[in-house]
């Protein structure tokens, strides 16, 4: 095999990347996790050295975290719709070559049955 | 004078819609084909898809440089008479709007070829109808008037010989040569 | 994952195996293309390729007090997801869903914008090859491994992966010369 055809072979099988949001979803089907009791564990003197400042700190931590959180997904969500418009492009790019080139086809043998029967100069 | 106005109005935003087509009556079919393909991309959604394209499809970004919409409705059926000239049909009339020519036609027993090719002013589209027995294939690209698009994707499938407002390029005039054989 | 240091390969497996879930994530992310790929050029079918890619992470989740390295992970994950594709390709048993003789040949032209069709030609015909050559001709040609290194991850003699590889690229090469054309 030439090294243009290799490279065809190659180009063919190379790598690509999964649908957006699949690790996620592998997580998702992994086990529920077994330590449950993480940030609510926390005793009672622990909770009374804090600082006057903690709670609303505490409140612009998750404010900041769910809005991160909210344009993390809107990202996600715009890459999930271009990699949507992405495969179906290419689907479609070769739909139409495939029928242009039957196209062809069917011409050819229009334009060779016409000439058989003197139809055509 | 003012229904000639209006008259003219009328026939020039139909000619601005013109180009586009409505392939949605042929949506029913997927639920009777074994394998169907229904995409509709308008320009963001292929300015979104291109953006992702990367050097192993250049050709495929090439390709779809200027192009506006692209939809397909593509059906394989396990068997004949799953669809009926009439639904051909109703896209076929969408065809005979003003600007809309067809380029050529082959039948054959049961099977269809159409070739359309849309022109007004700087707006241009295609439209391609393949029927056969147990498979039906309509394909509609909308872009520029000289559709360069087109004419790369007829070289990619090797059909050469289009009419140059199709193709958007030079066609040598020497017998029997074509585009391909310059390259 | 923990904030702030730097961790070793060996931590990172460790951490996983720990239950650590972000650790466990980063190793499927390093993973996901190679995996993904295996299981999409062996089916060409989206969603049986990301279901088969799937099972096989969950696998390693099950496997991993028995991984040691990063690259035990990628090892072991790439002859587990071949494994599976060819386990795969023998279960369907009905007809090919393209057979080699009908795969449309593209008209012969050497001009690039003709790559495009042939590479999704060439996707084709590999879809037509039995089990054990495809999984011969993606590991070849997706992940670039060497006859002896492909007799590793499937289990065969060296000498059966040559004949293998051989005969998949003849069958290609047959067509591909009758399209490509008489290369200058």
């Amino acid at each position: 095999m030439n090294s243009r055809e290799e490279n065809l072979v190659r180009s063919a099988l190379r790598r690509v990347d999964p649908p957006a949001g699949f690790a996620e979803r592998v997580l998702a089907r992994l086990p529920a996790e077994k330590s449950g009791r993480k940030w609510y564990a926390m005793r009672g003197w622990r909770l009374a050295l804090m600082p006057q400042w903690a709670p609303a700190a505490a409140v612009l931590l998750i404010a900041g975290v769910v809005l991160g959180s909210w344009e993390a997904h809107q990202i996600r969500e715009r890459k999930a719709k271009a990699e949507q418009a992405k495969v179906e492009l290419l689907e479609a790019l070769q739909i139409t070559s495939a029928k242009i080139q039957y196209t062809r086809g069917r011409v050819f043998r229009a334009l060779t049955a016409a000439q058989n029967k003197g139809g055509l100069l | 004078m003012i229904q000639n106005l209006v008259s003219l109005a009328l026939v020039a935003s139909g000619l601005c819609v013109g180009q586009q087509l409505d392939l949605s009556s042929l949506d029913k079919l997927a639920e009777k084909a074994k394998e169907s393909s229904v995409i509709t991309l308008d320009q963001d959604k292929i300015a979104m898809a291109s953006g992702l394209l990367d050097n192993g499809n250049a050709n495929a970004k090439e390709i779809v440089k200027g192009l506006k919409g692209v939809s397909v409705r593509s059906f394989e059926f396990a068997e004949k008479g799953a669809y009926s000239m009439a639904d051909v049909e109703a896209i076929r009339k969408q065809l005979t709007a003003p600007g809309w020519s067809k380029v050529f036609e082959v039948k054959d027993g049961n099977e269809m070829v159409q070739m359309w090719f849309f022109s007004v002013k700087d707006q241009g589209a295609m439209a391609l109808i393949t029927a056969e027995p147990t498979e039906l294939t309509v394909v509609h690209l909308t872009g520029p008037a000289d559709l360069a698009a087109l004419g790369k994707l007829a070289r990619l499938a090797g059909v050469s010989n289009l009419p140059k407002q199709l193709t958007g390029e030079g066609r040598n005039k020497d017998k029997g040569k074509t585009q391909d054989d310059e390259n | 994952m923990l904030a702030g240091t730097e961790q070793t390969g060996g931590d990172l497996v460790r951490l996983a195996t720990a239950g650590d879930r972000d650790a466990f994530a980063t190793l499927v992310r390093m993973n996901q293309s190679m995996v993904y790929s295996l299981a999409w050029n062996s089916l060409r079918d989206q969603a049986t390729a990301e279901e088969l890619a799937q099972d096989v992470f969950m696998e390693l989740y099950k496997a991993l007090p028995s991984v040691e390295s990063p690259a035990h992970v990628t090892n072991w994950l790439r002859r587990v997801a071949t494994h599976r594709c060819i386990d795969h390709v023998r279960r369907e048993r009905s007809r090919p869903k393209i057979a080699l003789e009908d795969v449309p040949e593209p008209i012969a032209d050497e001009s690039p914008v003709s790559d495009f069709l042939m590479v999704e030609k060439i996707r084709g015909m590999t879809q037509t090859l039995p089990a054990r050559a495809r999984a011969v001709l993606v590991l070849r040609y997706q992940e670039d491994m060497e006859p002896t290194e492909i007799a590793g991850v499937l289990g065969l003699p060296v000498n059966t992966v040559k004949s293998q590889l051989h005969r998949a690229l003849g069958l290609l090469r047959t067509k591909l010369q009758r399209t490509v054309g008489v290369e200058k």
